[in-house]
């Protein structure tokens, strides 16, 4: 339009404009960079390409106030109640509602109130509308330092308690040091029929020739918005890999910022993501390679039911010196219902002309073959299309290395299925 | 690596600069004004002598485009473009609607001559048994000849500028005008209806075959001319026809501006081919010069059963931006999209399709071929959408990118969207390169490395080559060897 | 006459060939023997002219000529064969075209008129018959989704088409059946005249027994370390590379 088009502030920007304007934080730089930021271009939607099929500005209706009331009772109560995921002879690192609260095991933690950790860690998402609102009201910082030893075990065990809404911008720094080898299991769990929103964003430092299985599951309340940040920087050598299993909340976007900064790093992601009702269940990924000879490989598996609506966007980016790159993209939908949706976005970025890289994607129902074919073993319906549907999504959960998570991880998809058979 | 270093420097040092086709012709013409306004919107209304719906309709989209903004989606970077410092209307000035060739201005004739015989059309005047093709040129904006009247006027074909049709078909061009390209579509289909001087009007009656391929030719040759064509097929219930379109432009230092829309219609049972050859002026080496072609092009599978099948071979144009697509509303309706894109030199391209899937049972085929060489960007954009309402849509996609050299980019960004279980996608991309084996094997049967390279790339783009009409497919195989080896002639 | 002396080559930083000298006469068939890694299949790329490999010394004389300097392309207009041990697939470009392509090339370069596409389909018809390659498989894609066997035959085919000065096989017999072997061994010794080399790289003796050499190589550590008459392929069958390899070192 020759007159520029002036978007109207919807409620949840009001809110939070209003909400940075009473101050009490800290002044940073970071800070002032985001705030700058939110109040130029307000919440991300479907104007901005990155946020085309997840429009926060319609899908957050309001901004609940972040969570200050913290008190030994919300944390006794947390600890009363199981997470999401368990794993033996983890370093338990709990956060209630959005704060570190303690760690147990061997490891390095330190939580500290510095704005200014996510500006040291590069702005590769600086540009994320997302990152900016965490930025904005994020408090503190948690860095987590991976010893050299031998392989560590972490689990980081966020619980969201409450009746009233509230939001929550933990922030983590986790440094793998050169050659440490980790396995960080990264679990969510909140209550029903509050809608309170959080936002995870934690970053990884892998130096090299360092080694980091992560593996998240998401199981946040029903009513609930849960954005989740990962940024990963890889120096040469390093091996990454992440699996997450994405079932819960009202609205989920997990985005991953990933980028090769050394020769010779491996990267592997996948994800299964089971959703139903009116969720709205969103990976992003942008996978940098900024440097020659490193290899990754996605691999997402999408479940989508009801009047649900998946959301797939995968970049693969080859920078102009990053010759012999070889990477791979793989994501395949089945749609359950009729009235459920999958938008799907496999993009390559090339600058280089020494590489492989592809991608595939596929958007369809449950094959019809093997449907008949299970019923003609006398196998009803039903249960062969939750044993197709279980294989499906088994076979991204087949790339966690760690079988006590895999089992657990496929426990979970098969209780999923089970409240599917029963509705 | 040494072979393909050798071959990239080969075709580093191609030059553009060596456009087969960049010549003047000296020809007077008719010009408005330089710039835009509504009184420009009335001249040209009233150079072709149009009734006053149309002139409003013309209007309206002014004023329209008045208050849109240039797109900035697409991977495409050029400097502003100073919209009232083009001409909008250039007439030959012998143009005095010519009735049969003999009425045409020799020296036009010449031109085409020069531009080799893409088309045959020296053959078809010299009545030369060759394939038979019916022509219609378009220089600048006007529509000067159209060849082979008669014989398709009896299988009761209308083919004639869009600019005649008006006046003699006037009850089609008010129906589907704007009917699949909507007047506020986008900038440059909004700026194209409001100036839109000339272009081909086709409509195949009921049940015709049309006996032979339709062919325009578009040609800009004025300087600082902006070039907005417009197009409008029509095939009736059980029709078919195949139509080609082939493009040129003089060497300027200046960018030209090039809006052209294409609409097609296909009824049920209907069937429309629609074959480009892209070959406008890509700038030289250093970008200078070369055309912007922000081009919309959309068919309508409105009836059930009928199908549209797009193919484009582009290696022109410093600026690409189109995406060939497909409505595909009827039940059983299929829509394809063949295309090849090569940009070499500074070239941009962002091009793909869009398969919009609303009826049933609707299939879709997506096939692109992309190669990057030179300082070169190449983006393929492609939608595909399923409706709730499109039970058992089909489609499958498949792009490839290839790159030659390390200074080009190959962009893959499909968007998939689906919103009914009971449609299938599939969608597949790859980005490679030439590789070294294939090269040695070559060289070692006595091939030099442009002639692999050429051979090679030949090879990957065949899939889309076998879909063009013989004589284009040929044209087509030679213009690719051109685009990246420079071996012009 | 194909004439290398004291070849010296090297991939990435490491030596390959390390002095190979080396004489095949004109209607001699040459056979080189040697275990895995003794750089055999190095010396016929780099023969051939495959640019990763980096000559530091020595000469290659095609028919009198050094041809060392020369692209692929030159060598193979001047006569210069490579069956390849591994066939490269090109997707699209069908075989036939391919073929006449290569064999209008290589006439073009030598000054002779490029055939045309009748003459030609005449000589490939012919050609193909005898080694057993369909018109069908002519249609396809080159190499493409070809097997192990057609793959061979299909650059015997090349060889008999394009009627090389000098061809070498680079271990032509691995992965053919019995069959197989035989129509290719069948196709090479049809090609045998007294104007034209061999040289046949292979690891075993099978192959020779099908294409009998003239003379005997045994190539170790990237240079020929025995050379004798066809007894010494049989010798080598019976007692393996061993002796001969530890002998050299």
């Amino acid at each position: 339009m020759a007159v520029q088009l002036q978007t109207v502030r919807t409620p949840a920007e009001e809110a939070i404009l209003a909400r940075l304007a009473e101050g009490g934080r800290r002044h940073t730089q970071t800070r002032e960079k985001a705030v700058a930021r939110l109040r130029a271009n307000g919440l991300p939607n479907r104007r901005v390409e990155a946020w085309h099929y997840t429009d926060l500005r319609t899908l957050m209706r309001d901004a609940p106030p972040p969570f200050e009331a913290f008190t030994d009772d919300l944390v006794a109560e947390a600890m009363s109640q199981s997470a999401a995921l368990s794993l033996k002879d983890a370093a338990h690192v709990l956060f209630v509602n959005g704060r570190f609260v303690r760690h147990a095991g061997a490891l390095e933690v330190v939580d500290a109130d510095t704005g200014d950790q996510a500006a040291a860690a590069g702005d590769a998402y600086g540009d994320d509308g997302a990152v900016a609102l965490h930025r904005a009201f994020a408090g503190r910082t948690t860095t987590l330092r991976v010893p050299p030893s031998h392989r560590s075990i972490v689990h980081l065990d966020f619980r969201e308690l409450g009746t009233d809404a509230f939001s929550t911008f933990p922030h983590l720094v986790i440094e793998v040091v050169e050659g440490a080898d980790v396995l960080v299991l990264e679990t969510h769990r909140g209550p029903n029929d509050v809608s309170y929103q959080t936002h995870a964003l934690i970053e990884f430092h892998v130096a090299s020739s360092a080694k980091v299985e992560h593996v998240r599951v998401n199981e946040a309340g029903n009513k609930a918005l849960s954005l989740s940040t990962l940024g990963v920087d890889l120096a040469a050598r390093a091996a990454f890999q992440s699996f997450s299993l994405s079932s819960g909340a009202n609205v989920a976007r997990h985005q991953i910022f990933l980028r090769s900064l050394g020769e010779h790093a491996k990267i592997g992601l996948a994800g299964a993501t089971l959703a139903r009702g009116r969720q709205h269940a969103d990976t992003t990924l942008v996978v940098d390679h900024t440097a020659p000879r490193c290899e990754s490989r996605e691999f997402y598996r999408y479940i989508v039911d009801d009047m649900a609506t998946g959301v797939f966007q995968g970049k693969i980016v080859v920078a102009p010196n990053a010759q012999k790159t070889d990477g791979g993209m793989k994501s395949q939908t089945i749609l359950l219902s009729d009235t459920a949706a999958m938008n799907n976005k496999p993009e390559l970025e090339i600058f280089a002309d020494d590489v492989v890289c592809g991608h595939g994607a596929t958007c369809g129902s449950l094959n019809e073959n093997q449907l008949f074919y299970a019923h003609a073993r006398g196998i009803p319906p039903v249960e062969a299309e939750a044993l197709l549907l279980e294989a499906f999504a088994g076979e991204a959960i087949d790339r966690v290395g760690d079988e006590q998570i895999r089992e657990q991880l496929m426990d979970k998809v098969r209780d999923w299925l089970a409240q599917r058979v029963k509705s | 690596m040494a072979a393909v270093l050798e071959t990239l420097e080969t075709v580093k040092s191609v030059d553009v600069d060596a456009y087969k086709y960049g010549f003047v012709t000296d020809i007077e013409s008719d010009k408005a004004p330089k710039g835009l306004n509504e009184d420009i919107v009335r001249f040209i209304s009233a150079k072709k002598n149009e009734p006053a719906w149309l002139t409003e309709w013309r209007l309206d989209a002014y004023r329209r485009w008045l208050t849109m903004t240039e797109p900035k989606w697409a991977r495409v970077d050029y400097p502003k473009i100073d919209y009232q410092d083009l001409y909008y209307y250039s007439a030959p000035k012998t143009h005095a609607g010519p009735k049969s060739l003999d009425e045409v201005d020799p020296e036009l004739l010449k031109t085409y001559e020069k531009l080799g015989i893409p088309l045959r059309e020296r053959e078809i005047l010299a009545g030369v048994q060759g394939a038979k093709v019916a022509v219609d040129a378009v220089f600048d904006s006007v529509s000067v000849a159209t060849t082979f009247r008669e014989e398709l006027s009896k299988a009761g074909v209308v083919f004639c500028p869009i600019s005649e049709a008006v006046h003699s078909h006037p009850e089609l061009v008010q129906k589907y005008l704007g009917s699949v390209v909507p007047v506020t579509d986008n900038y440059f289909a909004t700026l194209n209806s409001a100036v839109f001087s000339d272009g081909s009007f086709v409509y195949i009656p009921p049940g015709v075959r049309c006996p032979m391929e339709l062919s325009t030719y578009f040609r800009i040759n004025e300087q600082n001319t902006g070039q907005f064509e417009r197009t409008l097929i029509i095939a009736d219930k059980g029709s078919y026809v195949s139509y080609l379109e082939g493009c040129t432009a003089p060497k300027r230092d200046e960018n030209q501006l090039h809006a052209a829309v294409v609409e097609l219609i296909a009824l049920e049972d209907a069937e429309i081919k629609y074959s480009t050859v892209q070959n406008w002026y890509p700038g030289d080496s250093q970008g200078r010069g070369g055309i912007y072609n922000f081009v919309t092009k959309r068919g309508d599978c409105r009836g059930d059963r009928s199908k549209i099948s797009w193919t484009q071979v582009e290696t022109g144009s410093a600026i690409t931006w189109k995406y060939p697509s497909c409505i595909l509303r009827g039940d059983h309706s299929r829509g394809e999209f063949y295309s090849i894109a090569i940009s070499n030199g500074r070239q941009q391209v962002d091009s793909g399709t869009k398969m919009l899937h609303l009826g049933r049972n609707t299939t879709s085929r997506i096939i692109s071929k992309g190669i990057s060489a030179g300082r070169s960007s190449n983006t393929y954009r492609g939608q595909v959408f399923a409706h709730r309402k499109a039970d058992g849509a089909r489609n499958f996609t498949n792009c490839d990118s290839l790159l030659i050299g390390n200074a080009c980019g190959a962009h893959t960004v499909p968007y998939i969207e689906s919103r009914n279980s009971g449609a299938v996608f599939e969608h597949e991309a790859t980005t490679s390169k030439i590789s070294e084996d294939q090269l040695f094997y070559c060289m070692q049967r006595g091939l030099s490395a442009e002639e692999a390279t050429a051979l090679i790339v030949n090879g990957f783009v065949r899939d889309v080559l076998q879909q063009l009409p013989m004589e284009f497919a040929v044209e087509a195989q030679k213009l690719i060897a051109v685009s990246l080896e420079g071996s012009v002639g | 006459m194909l004439e290398i002396r004291n070849l010296h080559a090297e991939i990435d930083g490491k030596k390959i060939l390390n002095g190979l000298t080396l004489t095949v006469k004109d209607g001699e068939v040459a056979a080189i023997m040697g275990p895995n890694g003794s750089g055999k299949s190095t010396l016929s790329y780099v023969v051939a002219g495959r640019s990763d490999y980096t000559v530091t010394a020595g000469e290659v004389f095609l028919n009198g000529e050094n041809i060392l300097e020369l692209p692929p392309h030159e060598r193979a207009a001047r006569g210069l064969f490579l069956a390849f041990q591994y066939p490269v697939e090109i997707p699209g470009v069908t075989t036939h075209v391919f073929l006449r392509t290569a064999l209008n090339a290589q006439r073009k370069a030598r000054g002779e008129a490029e055939l045309k596409t009748a003459e030609f389909m005449k000589l490939m018809r012919a050609a193909a018959d005898k080694l057993s390659v369909t018109q069908e498989m002519l249609r396809r894609p080159l190499n493409v989704g070809f097997s192990g066997g057609e793959k061979k035959r299909l650059e015997i085919l090349q060889m008999t088409l394009l009627a090389p000065k000098f061809g070498i096989l680079d271990e032509t017999d691995s992965g053919l059946d019995i069959d197989a072997l035989r129509v290719v061994s069948d196709g090479v010794n049809d090609l045998r005249a007294p104007d034209r080399g061999f040289l046949v790289i292979t690891h075993y003796q099978r192959l020779l027994d099908h294409i009998k050499p003239d003379t005997v190589h045994i190539m170790a550590q990237g240079r020929i370390i025995k050379t004798g008459g066809p007894e010494l392929a049989l010798e080598l069958e019976k007692n393996g590379y061993r002796d001969f390899v530890a002998d050299a070192a």
